[in-house]
Formats: C-alpha cells, sequence, structure tokens
C-alpha cells in the first residue's frame, strides 16, 4: 500500500534531520567554548620530570598560542606528527622508551590534560608538568 | 553452523576486528569496527560477544590499559546490545543512521567515565574537546555503512552460512 510505503522513508528523513540538528548543535557548542589562541607576550612555567624523579624547571616567556608552539620554539619537546596532532616522545632530550611502557604525562597545575599539545592554548601564568612514565 | 567451525569463525572475527582498528588509527575516528560488529551481530547474534571480548583485551594490550579502555568496556558492548535489539533490520540506511549517532555519541559515553574519576566540568571538557572527532566519528560511520554495509552482507552470507 501506499500509505505504508511511505512511512519508513518519512521516518528516516526525521532521522536524518535530527541526526544533522545534534551534529549542527555539538559543532556550536564547540566554536562557541572553543578557546583561540592569542598572540600576546606570557610567561609559562613549565617542570620536565624524568623518570628518576629529577625535576627541572624552565620559565618560558613566549607570544606562542598553543603549548605544542610554546614548547617547539623552546626547543624542549620534539615527536611524531599524526592526523591528532603532534605524540611527544621527547622532552629536554629525553626520549621515552616504547620498549619501557613509557610515555610523557602532561598536566596543568596537576590535572592531566584532556587535550594534545596542538589544541591546548596557553595563557600568561599557567604552570605545566611533564613527566616521564613508566607502564601503560 | 557447527562447534569447531564456530570457534574459528569467531577466532577469525576477532582478528579481523583488531586488524581493521590497526590498519585505520592513523585516521582520527574513522573506523570499520562499527560497521564489523553490525554485520557479525546480524549474523552471529550473540555470539558476537565472543570476538568483542577479544577485541578489547587485544586493544588493551596493544596500547595499554588505560582509562581509555574503562570505555570500551561498556562502549563496544552497549553498541552490540543496540545491534542485537535490532538485528531484524537489514537496510544499509538504517544502519548508516545508526552508526552516524553511535559515533556522535562515542565520545559523549567515554565522557561517563570521566563524570565518576574527575567530575562534571572534566566530563564537559572531555566531551566538547572531543567533538570534532565525533562529527568526524558520525560521517566516517554513515559513508562507510552506504557504501560497504551490502557488499560485506553478502560476504557474511557467503562466509557464515557456507
Amino acid at each position: 500500500m501506499p500509505h505504508t510505503a511511505k512511512q519508513p522513508s518519512r521516518r528516516f528523513l526525521w532521522a536524518i534531520i535530527i541526526l544533522v540538528a545534534v551534529m549542527a548543535a555539538m559543532a556550536l557548542i564547540y566554536a562557541a567554548t572553543r578557546e583561540t589562541p592569542k598572540p600576546y607576550e606570557k610567561t609559562l612555567q613549565i617542570a620536565v620530570v624524568d623518570g628518576n624523579g629529577a625535576q627541572r624547571d624552565f620559565t618560558l616567556r613566549t607570544n606562542a598560542g598553543t603549548l605544542r608552539e610554546a614548547l617547539q620554539e623552546a626547543g624542549l619537546i620534539a615527536g611524531n606528527d599524526t592526523a591528532n596532532g603532534l605524540f611527544v616522545t621527547t622532552v629536554n632530550g629525553v626520549a621515552a622508551d616504547e620498549g619501557k611502557q613509557e610515555w610523557w604525562r602532561f598536566t596543568k597545575s596537576g590535572e592531566m590534560l584532556l587535550t594534545g599539545v596542538d589544541a591546548t592554548v596557553v595563557a600568561d601564568g599557567d604552570n605545566y608538568e611533564i613527566t616521564l612514565m613508566s607502564g601503560y | 553452523m557447527r562447534p569447531a567451525k564456530r570457534v574459528a569463525v569467531l577466532a577469525a572475527c576477532g582478528a579481523l576486528l583488531i586488524t581493521v582498528q590497526v590498519s585505520l588509527a592513523f585516521l582520527p575516528n574513522i573506523e570499520l569496527v562499527s560497521l564489523l560488529l553490525v554485520i557479525f551481530t546480524l549474523h552471529l547474534h550473540a555470539y558476537v560477544l565472543a570476538p568483542l571480548a577479544v577485541f578489547i583485551v587485544v586493544e588493551g594490550l596493544l596500547y595499554g590499559f588505560g582509562i581509555w579502555w574503562a570505555h570500551y568496556l561498556y562502549v563496544w558492548p552497549l553498541w552490540v546490545l543496540f545491534i542485537l535489539a535490532n538485528r531484524n533490520k537489514r537496510s544499509a540506511a538504517f544502519w548508516a543512521l545508526a552508526g552516524g549517532a553511535f559515533g556522535l555519541a562515542f565520545g559523549a559515553l567515554c565522557a561517563l567515565t570521566y563524570l565518576f574519576t574527575g567530575g562534571v566540568h572534566t566530563a564537559m571538557a572531555y566531551f566538547i574537546s572531543g567533538i570534532p572527532f565525533d562529527i568526524a566519528h558520525c560521517a566516517g560511520n554513515v559513508i562507510t555503512a552506504l557504501v560497504l554495509f551490502r557488499p560485506l552482507m553478502r560476504l557474511g552470507d557467503r562466509l557464515f552460512w557456507a
């Protein structure tokens, strides 16, 4: 019957509309809450803790907008570019040994960063800790 | 399906899930695991939980049992439960939309873990920072289902029922 034949397509149309609307709403939330890098001079405190627990502190004065820019400008980090951004493998010349399940943990004032170094927008007075961790 | 064949098929399905995940890992949130779980569940029904368990455990062994792994413990089983509840559906458009919705909700579902470990603020920050990846996940799931659902179902019919 024509009526029943049309029902599923109408439901699919509504499902598509809802999916697109949710997607658009999420994109708007992201755009509205997203921090944008600002190129003013800022001072950042960076603490690098190696595998032995030894800490080295760095004070960076920079116009960089993101953590990656600031750390690369200071020559503190190196790594591999991935589709998700830079995967940091080396900090202050110390390379994480994948064979020993080592990795660099980035925290800001003790709180784990939820974004990679490319997406982390820095502000004046920020404190970051970069710690060599062992074990996944 | 005879028990011996079933064990072999389930093991192969688990291996295939891991292979496609690892081989597409360079593309952020573009994956075939969601679609393969649809194909497997529509053919194997509840037996799909075996390859799913293999997939989750091996992912942990490959990438480490971090907090992200806790997401896998409920996000993928939830998707399989949804597929099981809709296992009579055979429309590519339905699975494209369902996969799209699952991709879009993936970050929000993962953020639930952070609700308990870091509170509402951490969960919201995690969810919002992942929105571009959720949108890519949604688009990827829609396109892969529209393109691959029918051919993979035909292939599944031949492999599973042969």
